[in-house]
């Protein structure tokens, strides 16, 4: 008997991904791409009177954020200087043929901190990476269907409740002025620290256990359906829905949302979105509204943006509303949508200097009837002002300084930022 | 773009011959599939006015031959990819005849796709098109026409003039 070697499964899988990836080399259709994004970032920031905010409750796009908080240690958070550097690259492999291509898209970032990342000075962690497969005949004039296998980013229309990146699958589809897309993916192999996986609020013990770095293990769902040109507006409609039972957690919750962006009248433009809550533990549903309305002025050369939001709290007819990804209404300390009424006010002159320079001015006030250890309504406010500076095409130096105050004190920072694109 | 249309101009009114040259040439490169690397000199060579109107398209590598060319685009038939031209050597070589700022990477490393980047970047290049992808006569034209008109509308300063 002819003794026969059996392919482990393993070395199979790698083979097959093997000649995907090669085999768009041979072929006379082939295309690639590449990017890279460098960043790094100077902050200083007094945390002294910030000691009593749960590190939880920080957003992923506010100044002092989590892992911040965490390198300041048990001793207190004092004036502290944070230093951060990134680098982004994606790089891509496609073949065509006429009508329908193959691609194969590869991401990764390295992140470097003197201060510690996710408790290592380097982390380096794959982003949105994947097979995509992607159909588009002559006769749809530019219209494309895209099936995507792998890693990607989640985003709803609104961008207030799911930025989140996945594994997974799912579908887009654009075809001239209509958008509809579908994708569904886990969250358990994502790195928690680097992509801000802090999901839901009773997700957040899992988020600050330091003995993993990876997020908690929930399945989310997008769907989104986008129309342009409807009254110079773009409008969209979205569903989410977002699983812990896999985690044996007896829960789950779906939005519904809708988003119209576009024309006012004049020079006037708005974004405005409501989005609704439902969860299988709850009774009640909970409440997301918010509008920026833009005046737009070319003489002088001015942009005057007012905004309003509004997340509902625990009362007779709603529950608290929770973004599946962390909220961020705040630049330096970030405030849960839920029991929140924000009034924020922006400003931005020029740019001026052959269009280089670009100065920026904006301030929010914050209600919370209910937040951190207090349990009273309290009151906060926060302005910033920021200038950006045009280099090179490709190298940008921003600079900006702000405070917020709330019950817990000042919290002044500065930040200087540079970033290069490739 | 200035020097674009002077060069339409003084055909249009002062040579008819030169014109129908000119016309069937553009008429030519226009039905192309893919732009070969002569056609792409000419046409780049002419809208810039690099070279004298009544060139062909075959003398057009000559007459260029002065200005430091990507190697894409000299006579190398050994070139397994020779006779079609990539967006990232078509970006090079729009930016080597009529030069514009092209931001630290490409001042660092110019290359095709420092080049392609930098034009992406600017609004030159569609965002959706890779660096490899070949261009059609009238991709080429269409891409030529936008690098014109951009560059006309930077800044006496920017273009450090």
């Amino acid at each position: 008997m002819r003794n026969q070697t059996r392919r482990s499964p393993r070395r199979t899988l790698a083979l097959a991904v093997l000649a995907l990836f090669l085999a768009p080399v041979w072929s006379e259709s082939f295309d690639w791409n590449a990017a890279v994004v460098i960043e790094s970032s100077a902050s200083v920031g007094d945390l002294a009177d910030a000691a009593e905010i749960a590190p939880e409750d920080l957003g992923g796009d506010a100044l002092l954020e989590r892992d911040d908080l965490r390198s300041a240690g048990e001793a207190g958070y004092e004036v502290q200087t944070v230093f951060r550097s990134s680098a982004t690259g994606e790089a891509s492999a496609a073949w065509t043929s006429p009508g329908v291509g193959l691609e194969l898209a590869l991401s990764a970032i390295v992140l470097q901190s003197p201060s510690g990342y996710g408790g290592d000075g380097f982390a380096f962690l794959p982003g949105p990476s994947g097979v995509r497969i992607v159909r588009s005949p002559s006769s749809w004039s530019g219209g494309r269907l895209m099936v995507w296998l792998g890693r990607e980013l989640l985003v709803d229309p609104t961008g207030l409740v799911v930025r989140q990146l996945a594994d997974g699958a799912g579908f887009a589809l654009r075809y001239p002025r209509l958008y509809v897309s579908l994708g569904a993916g886990g969250t358990g192999l994502v790195d928690k620290y680097a992509f801000d996986a802090r999901l839901l609020e009773r997700d957040r013990s899992v988020f600050s256990d330091g003995s993993t770095s990876l997020a908690p293990s929930r399945l989310i769902a997008l769907a989104r359906v986008e129309y342009s040109g409807v009254l110079e507006n773009d409008l969209g409609v979205f569903a989410a829905y977002y699983d812990a039972r896999a985690a044996g957690a007896q829960d789950d919750a779906w939005y519904a949302g809708l988003l119209a962006d576009g024309a006012v009248g004049g020079p006037i433009t708005h974004r405005s979105s409501v989005v609704l809550q439902g969860r299988s533990s709850a009774d009640s549903a909970a409440l997301l509204a918010a509008s920026d309305v833009t005046l737009t002025l070319a003489r002088p050369r001015l942009r005057l943006t007012v905004g309003g939001l509004y997340g509902s709290s625990d009362g007779a007819a709603l529950s608290r509303f929770e973004a599946i990804s962390s909220s961020a209404a705040g630049r330096v300390v970030a405030v849960p949508y839920g029991d929140l009424i924000r009034v924020s006010l922006g400003v931005a002159p020029g740019p001026f200097v052959a269009e280089r320079l670009s100065p920026s001015v904006r301030g929010g006030i914050f209600l919370s009837p209910d937040r951190y250890a207090t349990g009273d309504a309290w009151l906060g406010a926060e302005m910033i002002g920021a200038v950006g500076y045009r280099l090179l095409d490709d190298l940008v130096i921003t600079a900006e300084a702000g405070a917020a105050h709330s019950p817990l004190g000042w919290t002044p920072y500065g930040r200087m930022q540079g970033r290069l694109e490739l | 773009m200035r020097t674009y249309l002077v060069a339409v101009v003084g055909l249009v009114f002062f040579s008819p011959v030169l014109f129908a040259q000119y016309a069937e040439a553009l008429s030519q490169i226009a039905e192309s599939e893919s732009i070969t690397p002569e056609q792409a000199l000419w046409l780049v060579g002419s809208s810039a006015g690099s070279i004298e109107p009544g060139t062909g398209i075959d003398d057009a590598g000559a007459r260029l031959s002065a200005l430091d060319l990507p190697m894409s685009f000299l006579a190398d038939d050994a070139r397994p990819d020779r006779g079609a031209v990539s967006i990232a050597d078509f970006s090079l070589l729009l930016m080597r005849v009529e030069e514009i700022p092209g931001g630290f990477w490409y001042g660092v490393a110019p290359s095709p796709f420092t080049a392609y980047r930098h034009l992406q970047r600017v609004g030159v290049i569609p965002g959706d098109l890779a660096p490899s992808v070949r261009l059609s006569g009238a991709g080429a034209i269409d891409l030529t026409r936008r690098y014109l008109e951009f560059a006309s509308r930077l800044v006496p300063e920017a273009r450090g003039q």
